[in-house]
C-alpha cells in the first residue's frame, strides 16, 4: 500500500517517514552540497546566485557584494539544521521549510551538472551520471511530498 | 550672476525625486529544475498570496516563461528579489515600463 513519505499531525507538525536509506542519502547528500557551496565553482553554483539586476551593472555589482556571503551563511546554517534532524519522527514547519530549501539547493545544483530538461528521460544504465541522475530522481519526489504537505498546512 | 552651488542643487533634488517614484517590478522566469508545486509554495509562503493567485502566477512562469510577481521601489524589489533567490527562484528585476 502506497504510503506518503511526509503527513500533518494534529498538532501542527510533520510526521517523517522516511527510511534510513533516504535519511542516509539526504545526510551525505547535504554534506557534498556544503562542500559544493565552500568552493563555490561557478559552473555548479551558478543557479544559486542568480542575476538580479540584468540591465544593470553596478547595481548588480552591488547587488551580489550584499547578498552573496549572506545567503552562503543562511545556507551552511540550514544543512547545520537539516543534519541535526534528518532522524526525527516529527519536524515543525521552520524545519520543514529548511529542508525543502536545502532539497531544493541540492536539485539545482545537481540539475545543473546533468543539464536536465523539462522532459522526463529515462536513465541510461551507461551512463557514467547514471547514479547522480537516480539521487535527482529520489530529491524531486522527496520535495514534492514535502511541498504538498507544506501546501496542505497553509 | 547665480553661484555655482544655487545651480547644482535643485539637479540633484530633481534626480533624486525622479529615481524614489521609478516603480520597479520584480519577474520570475522559468527554470527546468524548480517544481511547479514549490514555486506556488514559495509565492504564497513569500507574499501571502491565495492558492488561486499563486497558481496563476506559476502557470503564467510555466507556459509563458516568467511572470510578474511584485513591484514597489528599488528598495522594496530588492528585499523581494533576494528573498526568491534564498529560495532557488530564477528572480530578476527592471524598471516597470508598462
Amino acid at each position: 500500500m502506497f504510503r506518503h513519505l511526509f503527513a500533518l499531525t494534529r498538532d501542527g507538525h510533520i510526521r517523517v517517514r522516511l527510511d534510513d536509506t533516504m535519511r542516509a542519502l539526504l545526510r551525505q547528500a547535504s554534506e557534498e552540497l556544503r562542500e559544493v557551496l565552500l568552493v563555490d565553482e561557478p559552473a555548479l553554483t551558478r543557479r544559486l546566485y542568480p542575476t538580479a539586476y540584468p540591465d544593470d551593472e553596478e547595481f548588480e555589482d552591488d547587488y551580489q557584494e550584499l547578498v552573496h556571503d549572506q545567503l552562503l551563511m543562511q545556507r551552511l546554517d540550514g544543512i547545520d539544521k537539516l543534519q541535526a534532524s534528518i532522524d526525527d519522527e516529527e519536524i515543525s514547519f521552520e524545519v520543514a521549510d529548511v529542508w525543502m530549501n536545502t532539497i531544493n539547493q541540492l536539485r539545482l545544483v545537481l540539475g545543473t551538472q546533468l543539464d536536465v530538461s523539462e522532459d522526463q528521460v529515462e536513465i541510461d544504465e551507461e551512463d557514467p551520471l547514471a547514479t547522480s541522475h537516480v539521487v535527482y530522481q529520489v530529491l524531486s519526489y522527496v520535495l514534492e511530498e514535502l511541498t504538498r504537505v507544506r501546501l496542505g498546512s497553509l | 550672476m547665480s553661484s555655482p552651488l544655487e545651480v547644482a542643487e535643485p539637479d540633484i533634488d530633481i534626480h533624486l525625486g525622479l529615481e524614489a517614484d521609478t516603480p520597479w517590478v520584480v519577474l520570475v522566469w522559468n527554470d527546468p529544475i524548480n517544481l511547479m508545486s514549490y514555486v506556488a509554495f514559495v509565492f504564497r509562503k513569500l507574499f501571502g498570496y491565495s492558492e488561486q493567485k499563486a497558481n496563476e502566477l506559476m502557470l503564467d512562469v510555466h507556459h509563458k516563461g516568467r511572470a510578474v510577481v511584485s513591484n514597489g521601489t528599488r528598495e522594496k524589489a530588492e528585499a523581494d528579489v533576494a528573498r526568491l533567490h534564498e529560495h532557488g527562484l530564477w528572480a530578476t528585476m527592471q524598471k516597470d515600463d508598462s
